[in-house]
């Protein structure tokens, strides 16, 4: 296979991937736009939703796509009750003195140490996987030309569907309103009679409810592990500003680009290295342009 | 507490002095491995305190600046492994080279503002670490690769920075903890450091005053790096070991962020405090729960964040001062407690 073919075949691959980094993305942009906390413990999120459906599989033998029904829930309470019993007090703390983001974001990276240390504890650094039907079966196109495991192409169109709900709770509901009201001006919401600060705990559960949709996906073909977040949990950041802040298409177009250019770029460089590009581009997009690729003025 | 330190160094000065004779004194007597614990404390404490000029006093969070620690590291064992150059010079070679780098990344990083800065930082490290990983060579120079540069133990010789046991590495580390507080110290009671407040509190309005933002940031940013540089040539010649997984890891990064903030950030001891607070323990329970409780250590320190940040949110620098000052007027050794309002 000559080097050309080889790029061309990693460009769907590259894409599929970017699926499931925007799809974790999403959750993140939601909260990051919505309240802007910098939520360090999205990784750590993360990662519990994926024991949580490790512990479904292995114990109970329901699939993670199954599984949903059962975790999206609970990480939907305890994004809630995260954003009530940690940041609101926080937000309510600072909100006569000038705004500290330093403590917000402080809050949620040791949040993260505590719940990647927790599982560490419990589960070990091992790797584990689960042989689910999804992840071994693949789907083959041409003469074994394009072979990808059938999981992969789900959470490529699951990405999609995840960004249709948010989109539609978002902007065509009431609760929509009030966290688009919230979102552009605290305090004139406030006014209007919106509660802000339980707007902003069901903005921060949605997220946490959309990152374990992405929990469920991934856990399909990735391994399971309690450091698995972070590494996703940085570059969905990036993602989301590469994005723009509070954008859900920006959110899902930053995770292909960064899908794309680190599948594209380990057939020049090795795949270690590619996600080296990654970085490179999001510090070259926020110095040149820091409000993102599609982020508003 | 914060605005009364001028003239006023060491606020409890009894036990300030008893303190400073216990760090002198404190690892002669006891066992290798925690002379080894209490070298880790002054180093974490020496790392903070770097962090601190920049971060501290300017308000930007960076969760990169095991970046300059590596750098540093990286710069002077090189030298010693091609050039045979002692790490006494290499250091400094380090500390310049480090330095600028800081200063060219600090410059387009600075317009950035709270979680942006943050973030670019994260990005930096992540990039220098995946860089250096998977590149054994720079220019034809040998640099390890992902296998880390390893350093041949040659036995006792202080010109080359190589010390028997661990107690000369204390009392450099010391000396190095000594200058870096009062570098502090005098920056925090100088222009710059009335400067930098000003810009941690507002920005803006530091702005309209005249104050240049730019500069005075870039250079709280030079000395941050040159300082950072040593801990990095102290590492390497205290583990003689430097693997760049650890070295340039965010992880590292973010432990030293988190000595400081938990300790006080802005505040000439409170980096120190937060080590000695922390370092102790974490390094207590991976040695004994290591085995069975991997990242108890780690999720001690994410715990103590939590708390810190929504009981103290300004470390706990002002309560130990305030506790030493108030145990000082219990026992009556400080006659004149209105002192504190000086």
């Amino acid at each position: 296979m000559n080097m050309l073919q080889s790029v061309l075949l990693s460009i769907p691959h590259g894409i599929i991937q970017g699926g499931a980094y925007g799809a974790i993305a999403l959750g993140l942009s939601v909260i990051f736009g919505v309240t802007r906390v910098t939520n360090f413990a999205h990784g750590g999120m993360l990662m519990v939703s994926m024991f949580m459906f490790f512990e479904l599989y292995t114990r109970l033998g329901i699939d993670p796509y199954l599984g949903i029904i059962v975790v999206v829930p609970i990480m939907y309470l305890f994004g809630m009750a995260v954003q009530k019993f940690l940041i609101t007090p926080l937000l309510k703390r600072e909100s006569g003195t000038t705004q500290d983001p330093a403590s917000l974001l402080l809050i949620t990276v040791g949040l993260n140490n505590a719940l990647v240390n927790l599982a560490m504890m419990i589960y070990g650094a091992n790797y584990r996987n689960m042989p689910t039907k999804a992840s071994t079966s693949y789907l083959t196109i041409g003469d074994a030309v394009f072979v990808t495991q059938w999981s992969k192409v789900i959470a490529f169109l699951a990405s999609f569907l995840l960004a249709f709900a948010l989109w539609f709770i978002i902007n065509k509901t009431e609760l929509g309103k009030r966290i688009r009201a919230v979102s552009l001006n605290r305090d004139a919401a406030a006014i209007c009679g919106v509660n802000v600060y339980k707007t902003y705990a069901i903005a921060f559960g949605l997220g946490i409810a959309a990152v374990a949709v992405a929990g469920a996906c991934l856990s399909e073909f990735y391994f399971v592990q309690p450091s698995v977040g972070d590494t996703f949990g940085t570059k969905s950041f990036m993602i989301v500003v590469l994005g723009g802040l509070g954008s859900i298409p920006g959110a899902l177009i930053g995770g292909f680009i960064f899908g794309l250019i680190e599948t594209v770029g380990a057939q020049f460089i090795n795949t270690t290295s590619a996600s080296m590009l990654s970085f490179l581009l999001f510090m070259i997009v926020l110095f040149v342009k820091p409000n993102g690729l599609m982020g508003k003025n | 507490m914060n605005s009364n330190t001028k003239g006023n160094f060491l606020q409890g000065r009894f036990f300030g002095l008893i303190g400073i004779i216990l760090l002198l004194v404190a690892p002669l007597p006891m066992p290798t491995y925690q002379q080894h614990i209490l070298v880790l404390v002054l180093f974490y404490a020496y790392c903070a305190s770097c962090w601190n000029i920049v971060c501290g006093f300017v308000g930007t969070l960076s969760l990169g600046h095991a970046v300059f620690l590596g750098l540093g590291a990286y710069i002077s064992t090189v030298l010693l492994q091609q050039l045979s150059l002692s790490p006494w010079i290499g250091m400094f070679v380090g500390a310049i080279i480090t330095c600028i780098f800081g200063v060219i990344i600090g410059y387009p990083c600075f317009r950035l503002s709270g979680p942006y800065f943050a973030l670019t930082t994260i990005a930096l490290g992540e990039l220098l670490r995946i860089w250096v990983e998977n590149n054994e060579y720079l220019f034809g120079v040998y640099i390890g690769g992902s296998r880390g540069l390893l350093l041949e133990q040659t036995g006792y010789q202080p010109v080359a920075f190589e010390f028997n046991g661990k107690i000369p590495y204390y009392y450099v580390m010391l000396v190095f903890l000594a200058v870096i507080l009062y570098v502090t110290y005098r920056i925090k009671n100088s222009k710059i450091g009335y400067y930098l407040v000003a810009i941690r509190s507002d920005p803006d309005a530091a702005e309209s005053l005249g104050v240049p933002l730019a500069r005075y940031k870039l250079i709280a940013m030079a000395i941050s790096c040159f300082m950072m540089a040593f801990a990095g040539t102290f590492y390497a010649q205290f583990f003689r070991y430097i693997g760049p997984t650890r070295i340039f890891g965010h992880a590292l990064s973010v432990q030293i962020a988190l000595i400081a903030l938990i300790g006080g950030q802005g505040t000439v001891f409170g980096p120190l405090f937060g080590s000695l607070l922390l370092v102790p323990v974490t390094e207590f329970l991976s040695e004994h729960f290591g085995g069975e409780l991997p990242g108890l250590n780690l999720f001690i320190y994410g715990v103590v964040t939590m708390l810190v940040v929504f009981y103290m949110p300004k470390g706990i620098h002002d309560y130990i001062v305030r506790f030493f000052s108030w145990l000082e007027r219990l026992i009556g050794i400080s006659k004149k407690p209105e002192k504190q309002k000086a």
